[in-house]
């Protein structure tokens, strides 16, 4: 039989290159050991997600061969991959809110007798692994009802009562609050300590440092360094220059620094408390014509709290917001086109498009409201597709025509699309939310040129981005945030570069166990 | 086309069912008792297909005017709340008022059509405005509890139902109840209120004209017109609507008015076409079929006359073989019922781009 030390999980010469061309993962090789805790960190587009699909059986690779308590595996999908005990934790929950505790537990292996379901012997089941691991979960508290710690440990409860051994967490503490973070912690030690073995993807590097047993940085693809961090305990900005500096720096080309002279956008002391939890805490800053002011933060760090208040989905916020120097009324969507403000959403497909109307529709949408200049009833088609062929041409969209459906076009072109209809407005802010998140480097390169001939038209754009070296190439100011909180603000970014500004997104040992 | 299979499924499947019902008792061999039970069931399918326009009188076939008549005059409700049902399909939101809509109208307009004579065709415009205001101000509530306080308009719109019954029938009693006659209805309409008609003998009243002219306005309105787009952004994505500077809650306001008062017309037609006075004890049900109308044209009002025609068509049919065969006429309930138990299975006669076997062989993820 299998010993011990045999590795759990042998991935060799991994590679995975996607349809349209992306190399998500270039030869990885990987020995995961049982009972213990690999963290992998890495930035957006690394091929984390990618790896950890490769191993729960939800994508397949192109090359490359995986073993499996030694023996050498294909899983067809990802029900192979649970049977053979590995359970994976996605970002988002996957649970049922309108079932129970139990219920959503047992969701698809409800054991049966009978016809019927056999409740009783669910509970007892149950109960008992939460004997084992010390879990406390309300049963039959419907999961709505439930508060997210909750979720997370019922989502940890249903991969290990389906007998899992190796369990995927794909960036688990985003939604967490601090607290509840190290309970998860605390629970990740005690599955440990009963011999299951844990990969966990995060963004955040105190962490990674906190619970790893090994660390695994990855980046283009590959996997830069894996070490032991108790052990070899390296030094903090070392790890920073391999997460963020493998790429040479582009310094700050724009060429005339802009002239702080008109106030478009104010917050002053700005806070906002939601679901009980504090979301931004006490933000002012001041943005000014003509310059790109970059907000640098992981993901959740308070990015979209600020964008709603400025495009006017949230208004239940405390402090004095000011725009062209005056407080808006009553704020909502619509008056924030109106007054000016065009918004590029980071989810490009729920809100920025809809893949099921056409490419002409999705470029003309934000001429229908109320106020546009024409007011004729009827749509012209002929001026429309004109229009459309137009921007279609400036902004490199590459598509047949305008009427084809937006779900035919690529990730990167459906950006586009967003952008030459955001872009073709004449607004005097735009509030791009990661515009070149989850796009070709090409698309990226167009994007990022546009954005550049926006502020030369004497706009101002609010960049929130993930990516440092888009910030510094970009940004005239850069202000850096963590949960919710203002770092640092960054007055120039000439002297600056990706490891100084990535340690102050990531928050250090202290902010965490504050 | 999918729409098309599915209808020949439902006859199919209900040609079977009828096959099996007429079987007799096996009194003789089997084979003989099938032969029996093919020959009435091919009888009675003949009658049902063909009957709205043709008449097998003694051998020799004659248009048949009275149920052509018939056809169209029942149609009629249908397309107008076939395309009410559409309207709110396609804006993503599920008032089911059109019934009481559709009484309220009908009661409104009753209550104008017995005002002794006013000068001809201003007196019919009358009551149509009447019954389209009627129809409107029936869906307010309900547009008003979904919008402003969050509730369903679901469930709101259906006990507004209850509501435009029971009131209607009360507003008739008190009002315009004919008291010479045996059962409750209203006091003749005056000449003045009654619709033109286009064949005296049967009573073709031209709201067939009326309604086919609405649904293409409509197709119009909604295929061509920034309204229609707006409506169908709403109702494809509400989260993109309200990005793009939509006034969503305006807009989906609207439309359940619009949608109110072409119900709330849906009715008068046949009452000041055909009956000439207000006769419903019940709620017709024209507001449920057009719900099956509304689906069965995929939301597009273009296709809502067609979809109608074919129901008016086989229940037509089927009251007249329920008259000439042995066979009775719910059957058409049954073609009626798997055409919607398909439709609303979408996958079924989709084709899809890739399957999930397929998808996975590729390697495209799912999002």
């Amino acid at each position: 039989m299998n010993s011990m030390d045999e590795p759990l999980l042998q991935l060799q010469k991994i590679t995975k290159i996607y349809p349209n061309g992306l190399i998500a993962n270039r030869d990885i090789d990987l020995t995961i050991k049982r009972g213990c805790v690999y963290v992998i960190l890495g930035e957006n587009g690394a091929g984390k997600t990618t790896l950890m699909n490769i191993i729960f059986g939800l994508t397949s690779p192109t090359s490359g061969s995986i073993l499996y308590k030694g023996e050498r595996i294909a899983f067809s999908s990802t029900a192979d991959a649970i049977k053979a005990g590995i359970g994976m934790i996605h970002q988002h929950f996957k649970l049922v809110p309108t079932l129970s505790v139990l219920d959503n537990c047992f969701l698809g292996i409800e054991p049966k007798r009978f016809l019927l379901t056999d409740r009783r012997l669910m509970k007892s089941k149950l109960t008992e692994l939460l004997k084992e691991y010390e879990f406390n979960l309300p049963l039959d508290k419907p999961v709505s009802e439930c508060s997210t710690h909750i979720r997370q440990i019922l989502e940890i409860v249903k991969t290990l009562i389906r007998g899992a051994e190796l369990i995927i967490m794909d960036e688990p503490t985003s939604l967490l609050a601090p607290q509840e973070r190290a309970y998860l912690f605390n629970i990740i030690r005690s599955l440990k300590k009963s011999g299951k073995t844990i990969i966990l993807i995060t963004h955040k590097l105190a962490e990674a440092l906190n619970i790893a047993d090994t660390l695994i940085i990855m980046g283009e693809g590959k996997i830069l360094q894996s070490f032991n961090p108790h052990e070899e305990n390296p030094k903090q900005y070392e790890l920073l220059g391999l997460l963020f500096d493998n790429q040479p720096v582009h310094f700050n080309q724009i060429d005339q620094p802009c002239i702080r002279d008109e106030k478009l956008l104010e917050f002053h002391h700005i806070s906002l408390c939601k679901n009980h939890h504090i979301q931004l805490h006490d933000l002012s800053f001041t943005l000014y014509k003509g310059e790109i002011l970059g907000f640098a933060g992981m993901a959740n760090s308070g990015q979209q709290e600020i964008i709603d208040i400025i495009t006017g989905y949230e208004q239940d916020y405390t402090g004095d917001f000011r725009l062209f120097g005056m407080p808006p009324d009553h704020h909502t969507p619509l008056k924030a086109r109106k007054a000016g403000i065009t918004y590029i959403p980071s989810d490009r497909l729920q809100q920025g498009s809809d893949k099921h109307l056409t490419l002409w529709e999705n470029l003309i949408s934000t001429t229908l409201n109320a106020d546009s200049e024409s007011h004729q009833l009827v749509l012209d088609q002929v001026k429309i597709m004109e229009h459309c062929r137009q921007l279609m041409k400036t902004f490199h969209i590459r598509a047949v025509s305008p009427s084809i459906q937006l779900k035919t076009l690529s990730g990167g072109n459906i950006q586009k699309v967003i952008l030459a209809r955001e872009l073709s407005e004449n607004a005097k802010i735009i509030v791009a939310d990661n515009p070149t998140q989850g796009v070709d480097r090409h698309s990226m390169r167009t994007i990022q040129n546009l954005l550049k001939e926006e502020r030369k038209k004497e706009k101002s754009i609010l960049l929130f981005s993930q990516d440092m070296d888009e910030l510094l190439s970009l940004c005239d100011r850069i202000i850096s945030l963590y949960e919710g909180r203002f770092i640092k603000v960054f007055e120039s970014v000439c002297s600056l570069n990706a490891f100084q500004l990535g340690e102050s997104i990531l928050g250090s040992k202290e902010q965490i166990h504050s | 086309m999918r729409i098309v299979l599915i209808i020949i499924l439902g006859f199919l499947m209900t040609y079977i069912l009828t096959l099996f019902s007429l079987l007799p008792f096996p009194s003789t061999s089997v084979l003989d008792s099938f032969h029996q039970s093919f020959q009435k069931t091919n009888h009675a399918f003949f009658i049902f297909l063909t009957s709205p326009l043709i008449r097998d009188y003694s051998g020799e076939f004659q248009f048949h005017l009275m149920s052509f008549t018939q056809w169209l005059n029942s149609a009629t409700p249908l397309i107008f709340t076939g395309l009410a049902f559409a309207l709110i399909l396609k804006s993503g939101i599920l008032n089911l008022g059109a019934e009481g809509q559709l009484f309220a109208g009908a009661v409104a307009g009753s209550l104008f059509a017995v005002i002794p004579n006013i000068n001809g065709f201003i007196h019919i415009i009358i009551i149509f405005i009447a019954a389209a205001a009627a129809g409107s101000l029936w869906a307010v509530l309900p547009a008003y509890a979904s919008i402003k306080k969050k509730d369903s308009e679901i469930l709101v719109s259906l006990m507004m139902n209850y509501l435009a019954f029971y009131l209607g029938i009360y507003l008739i009693k008190t009002l315009i109840r004919d008291q010479n006659s045996g059962g409750l209805m209203s006091v003749k309409f005056s000449p003045s209120a009654i619709l033109p008609l286009i064949n005296e003998r049967y009573r073709l009243h031209m709201g067939i004209i009326v309604a086919c002219l609405t649904a293409v306005l409509f197709g119009f309105l909604i295929k061509k017109t920034k309204w229609g787009l707006k409506i169908k952004m709403i109702g494809s994505n509400l989260n993109f609507a309200e990005y793009s500077g939509i006034d969503v809650k305006r807009q989906l306001f609207k439309v359940q008015l619009i949608s109110g008062a072409i119900a709330g017309s849906a009715g008068i037609f046949e009452l000041i076409g055909y009956h000439q006075r207000f006769l419903w004890q019940t709620t017709p049900g024209y507001g449920w079929d057009g719900v099956i109308v509304a689906i069965m044209a995929s939301k597009n009002p273009f296709y809502v006359p067609f979809s109608a025609l074919f129901l008016a068509y086989i229940r037509v049919g089927a009251q007249n073989m329920g008259r000439y065969s042995d066979v009775s006429p719910q059957l058409v309930k049954i073609i009626q019922g798997i055409i919607i138990l398909f439709l609303a299975a979408e996958g079924l006669f989709k084709s899809r781009p890739f399957s999930a076997y397929q998808r996975k062989k590729r390697g495209i993820q799912d999002v």
